[in-house]
C-alpha cells in the first residue's frame, strides 16, 4: 500500500505533488498568475535536494516550455508544462499541432483561467481550446482534486497517446485546503525515440489528413476511460438537474448544503469538460424535470448541453449564463444563490479606490521619474508622447504619480504597437517600456522588426533582473536557477547589440538623473535607440538584505511634497503637515533624497558595508 | 462552535493579512478541522487592497464567503475593512485597527481619505459587533512592530470561540519559526485588550 499523507495545500502545490507522485519526468513554463506555484514549488524542493531526477525550470516563454515538454513525452518522460490563460494563446501554434503526432509519455498541459479578472488582461476561457485543439480537458475543484487528477492525467494522456489539458481557475489554484497525498516516484524510464514519420512530422498533407481523421476516432475514446476512472460524477436523487465543474461546483455544494435543500437536487459533476461525456450527459437529462448549468466566464458547458439536447430531441428546460448569471466577473456562492433560490446579491459599497502603488524602492519609480523628466528636457510635454507599456509590475506606472504609459496589451506588444505608430506616421516621438523578462518571452523579436525596419521609437528595458510581478522567478539572464542548477546567463546587452543597434545605453535606475539625460539625448536620434534602465527589484534587494533607509529630518522638511508627488513611494507618509519616512518599508534607494528641494532627507546605515 | 466559521481579513498587502491566513489554517488543521482559505490580491507585491478569506469546520467546500455571513471580519485597516463590509451581517463580529494608511491619492493631494467616523459608521449599521483596537499602537508599545495583525487575532479569540489559544500559538511557532515569540506575546497581549 501506498504510504498516505494529510496536509493543507494550496491546489498549485497539490498539483505539483500530484505530478511528482506520477513520477514525472520534465516540467517547464512560464510564470503567470495563477499558475506559478506549481513550478514554483518544484523548484524549492529541487533545491532542497528533494527531487533530484526531475528536469524543472522555467522556460524563456509558454511556446518554447511547451515544446520542451511535447520533446520529452516523445521519449518517455512524463512531462508537464505550465501557464496562466494567455500563456495558451502563445502555445497554441504547437499545442494544436501537439494533438496530431500525440505522444509516447504523459503529457499535461496546466492552463489556469481567472475569472473575474484579478490578474490577467482578459477573462478568457480556455475551455474553448479543447474544440480548437482537440484535445482533452479535465477540471478539478479542489485541491484535493487537483492533486489526483494530475495522476489521473498521467493515466488518460497514456492510455491515448494525447496530450491531456488540466484546466483550472484562480479560486482551485490559489485555495488552500486539507488534502491527502501518496508517496513521490522517482521518474523511471529509458529514453527511446521511434521514427514516426506519419505521426510526427507535419510536412505531408495527406498524413495531416489521416491524422485528423483518427484524432477525431480517439476522442470517442475519452468518455469511456473518464467513466473508468470516476471522473465524472451524479450525487443526489432530486428532480431538478444541476451540471457544474470545477470551483462552481463547491458553491452549488455549498449553498444546497446550508439551505438544506440538497435532497431536492441532483447534480452531475463534470472531470471531463473536453470532450463532453455525452452518455452521461444523456443519462442524467432523461432522470430530471430541468436542468441548471452552473459555469464561470462563458456558457460554454450550457451551448454545448443545449446543443446535446437537441440533437436528442429531448424536451427538457436548460438554463444557465445566459438565463441566470451574471455575463461577466467572478462566480461566487451569491451567485449560485442568487440563480437557485432569488435571493437578491447585497451590493458592495462604493469607496475610494486604493490604486496598487510599485513596492518602496522599486527601480521603476527611477525610471519613470526619468522618462519624464527626460521627455520634458527634449522639449515635449508629459502627456503627449506615447509611452507604450507591456506585461509586468512597471504596468503599475499607469497609476499616479505617474500615469505613465498608455497602453498594456499582450507580451512584447509594446514595442510592435509603438513601431505600428510610427509606420503610421503618427509625429511625435513613441517610447515602448518593457521590463528584462518579457523582453526574453517577446520583445526580442518585436525589436528585430523595428531594427530591420529601421523605425523612430526609444526603447527602455527597465532590468530589474527576474520576473518580479508573478514572484521572483528566473529570467535567462540567471547563472544559476532557483533549483541551483548552473545556466549559461545571456547578455541582454550583448544581445540588444549583435542587433546592429548603434544607440544603446545602460543607466542606473535608482540615478533619475542619469535616466532621464540619456531619454533626452535619445529621443532626438533617429533609428531605434535602447536605453537598458538597471537596478534589483526591491524585493529581491530586501530579501538579501537591506544596508541602508533614509529618514527626515523634520526641522528641515517644509511639507512640500515634492518626494511623495515624484518618487510615489508608500513607504513615505505624511505626518502632522511634514513627510515620515517608515524605516520598515524603506529599501534606502535615495530617490526620494534625489528630489527633496529642501536637503531634508538623510541617509541612515544599517550596516557597515 | 458554529459548524463552519468563516473569517474576512482585510488589509494593505504587506500588512500581515496573509501570514494571519495561515495561521489560523494551520491552526484549524491541528484542531482536526478542515480547513479552506482563498483571498483576493491584486496586482501589487505591497501597498494594494487584501482580502483573504478563511472558512474552518466540517464539509468546507470554498473559502468564499457569502455577503452579509461571515463570522468575524479582521480589519487591519479602516478604509479596507469598509470595502469588505458587505460581508458583514448583524451576527459578524469584527475586530478593527482604526488607523489609516493613505492611498497614493490622497498622498498625492488628489482625494481626502474618508472620515475615520464614516467608515466606522458604515460597519455599525451592519452589526453591532464591533472592536475597536489600536492594534499598530499597541504592537508598537509591546516592541513588536509587525504583529499588529497577532493583536487582532488575539482580541477575535477571546470575544468568539473558534479556535483553541494551545493550536492558535502551536500554528504560530510553526508558520513564522523564529519570529513566533514576539507574535505569540503580541497574541496573547490581544487576548487581554
Ligand atoms: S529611500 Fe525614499 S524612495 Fe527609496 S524606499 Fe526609502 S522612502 Fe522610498
Ligand atoms: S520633499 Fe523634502 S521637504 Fe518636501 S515634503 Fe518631502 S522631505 Fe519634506
Amino acid at each position: 500500500m501506498h504510504k498516505q499523507k494529510s496536509l493543507v495545500l494550496m491546489g498549485n502545490e497539490a498539483i505539483a505533488y500530484g505530478a511528482l507522485t506520477a513520477g514525472v519526468g520534465v516540467v517547464s513554463g512560464y510564470p503567470g498568475t495563477p499558475s506559478s506555484e506549481v513550478i514554483d514549488t518544484l523548484l524549492e524542493l529541487a533545491r532542497m535536494g528533494e527531487i533530484k531526477k526531475t528536469y524543472v525550470e522555467w522556460a524563456i516563454n509558454e511556446r518554447v516550455a511547451f515544446e520542451v515538454c511535447l520533446g520529452a513525452a516523445l521519449v518517455g518522460a512524463r512531462s508537464l508544462v505550465t501557464m496562466k490563460a494567455p500563456g495558451i494563446n502563445v502555445a497554441s501554434d504547437p499545442l494544436i499541432s501537439s494533438a496530431y503526432s500525440g505522444i509516447e509519455s504523459g503529457m499535461l498541459i496546466l492552463v489556469a483561467d481567472d475569472p473575474g479578472p484579478h490578474t490577467t488582461q482578459t477573462e478568457q476561457d480556455s475551455r474553448w481550446y479543447g474544440d480548437l485543439a482537440k484535445l482533452p480537458m479535465i477540471e478539478p475543484s479542489s485541491p484535493q482534486e487537483a492533486y489526483e487528477y494530475t495522476i489521473l492525467g498521467y493515466e488518460i494522456s497514456e492510455k491515448l497517446k494525447l496530450p491531456i489539458i488540466l484546466r483550472t481557475t484562480t479560486r482551485v489554484n490559489h485555495v488552500v485546503g486539507n488534502v491527502v497525498i501518496r508517496e513521490f516516484k522517482e521518474p523511471d524510464y529509458k529514453p527511446f525515440f521511434k521514427k514516426n514519420p506519419k505521426r510526427y512530422l507535419r510536412a505531408v498533407m495527406t498524413w495531416n489528413r489521416e491524422r485528423h481523421e483518427e484524432l477525431l476516432e480517439t476522442l470517442y475514446k475519452v468518455e469511456p476511460i473518464a467513466e473508468e476512472v470516476g471522473l465524472n460524477k451524479i450525487e443526489g436523487s432530486g428532480d431538478i438537474g444541476i451540471i457544474c465543474s470545477g470551483a462552481a461546483y463547491n458553491y452549488v455544494m455549498e449553498v444546497l448544503d446550508e439551505n438544506h435543500i440538497l435532497d431536492d437536487y441532483k447534480i452531475l459533476k463534470l472531470g471531463l469538460i473536453y470532450p463532453l461525456p455525452k452518455k452521461k450527459i444523456e443519462e442524467f437529462l432523461r432522470t430530471v424535470k430541468k436542468v441548471i448549468v452552473v459555469e464561470e466566464i462563458d456558457p460554454y458547458l450550457e451551448s454545448k448541453i443545449k446543443e446535446l439536447a437537441y440533437d436528442l430531441q429531448l424536451d427538457i428546460e436548460i438554463q444557465g449564463r445566459r438565463e441566470l448569471f451574471k455575463k461577466s466577473g467572478e462566480l461566487t456562492p451569491d451567485d449560485v444563490e442568487n440563480a437557485l433560490l432569488g435571493r437578491p446579491i447585497l451590493g458592495d459599497i462604493s469607496l475610494p479606490r486604493r490604486p496598487p502603488p510599485l513596492c518602496p524602492g522599486c527601480p521603476h519609480m527611477g525610471t519613470y521619474m526619468g522618462l519624464r523628466a527626460g521627455i520634458s528636457r527634449a522639449g515635449h510635454r508629459w502627456g503627449e508622447v506615447p509611452v507604450m507599456g507591456d506585461i509586468g509590475c512597471y504596468a503599475l506606472g499607469l497609476n499616479p504619480p505617474f500615469e505613465a504609459i498608455w497602453t498594456e496589451h499582450s507580451m512584447g506588444a509594446s514595442i510592435s504597437m509603438a513601431m505600428g505608430m510610427k509606420v503610421a506616421g503618427y509625429e511625435k516621438p513613441v517610447v515602448a517600456v518593457i521590463g528584462d523578462s518579457t523582453f526574453y518571452h517577446s520583445g526580442i523579436t518585436s525589436l528585430i522588426e523595428a531594427v530591420n525596419k529601421n523605425v523612430n521609437i526609444l526603447v527602455v528595458i527597465m532590468d530589474n533582473s527576474t520576473v518580479a510581478m508573478t514572484g521572483h522567478q528566473s529570467t535567462p539572464g540567471y547563472s544559476i536557477s532557483i533549483s541551483g542548477r548552473k545556466l549559461n546567463p545571456v547578455n541582454l546587452e550583448s544581445i540588444v547589440k549583435s542587433l546592429g543597434i548603434e544607440n544603446v545605453a545602460v543607466v542606473n535606475a535608482f540615478e533619475h538623473r542619469e535616466v532621464a539625460e540619456k531619454v533626452r539625448e535619445y529621443l532626438k536620434m533617429d533609428g531605434v535607440k535602447v536605453i537598458i534602465s538597471r537596478g534589483d527589484c526591491a524585493v529581491l534587494r530586501r530579501r538579501s538584505g537591506i544596508e541602508q533607509v533614509c529618514w527626515v529630518d523634520l526641522e528641515k522638511c517644509t511639507g512640500c511634497l515634492a518626494c511623495v508627488k515624484l518618487t510615489g513611494c508608500p513607504a513615505l507618509t505624511q505626518v502632522d503637515n511634514k513627510i515620515s519616512i517608515l524605516e520598515a518599508e524603506c529599501t534606502g534607494c535615495t530617490l526620494c533624497m534625489q528630489v527633496c528641494p529642501y536637503d531634508a532627507i538623510i541617509i541612515k546605515k544599517l550596516r557597515e558595508t | 462552535m458554529l459548524d463552519r466559521y468563516s473569517i474576512v481579513i482585510a488589509g494593505v498587502g504587506g500588512q500581515g493579512g496573509l501570514t494571519l491566513s495561515r495561521i489560523i489554517a494551520t491552526a484549524a488543521l491541528f484542531s482536526g478541522l478542515e480547513v479552506g482559505t482563498g483571498e483576493t490580491l491584486g496586482m501589487a507585491q505591497r501597498g494594494g487592497s487584501v482580502q483573504s478569506y478563511i472558512k474552518i469546520g466540517r464539509s468546507i467546500y470554498s473559502p468564499l464567503i457569502k455577503k452579509g455571513s461571515a463570522s468575524a471580519l479582521i480589519g487591519l485597516e479602516p478604509l479596507e475593512a469598509a470595502r469588505a463590509s458587505s460581508y458583514v451581517g448583524p451576527s459578524t463580529k469584527v475586530v478593527l485597527d482604526p488607523e489609516p494608511t493613505p492611498t497614493i491619492l490622497n498622498l498625492t493631494g488628489r482625494e481626502n481619505y474618508p472620515p475615520i467616523e464614516e467608515l466606522l459608521t458604515i460597519l455599525k449599521n451592519k452589526t453591532s459587533n464591533l472592536y475597536i483596537v489600536l492594534a499598530r499602537r499597541e504592537a508598537e508599545k509591546i516592541n513588536a512592530k509587525r504583529s499588529a495583525n497577532m493583536i487582532l487575532l488575539g482580541k477575535l479569540v477571546s470575544i468568539d470561540n473558534l479556535l483553541s489559544v494551545e493550536k492558535i500559538e502551536e500554528a504560530i511557532e510553526v508558520v513564522l519559526g523564529d519570529k513566533a515569540e514576539k507574535a505569540i506575546e503580541a497574541f496573547r497581549h490581544g487576548m487581554k485588550l
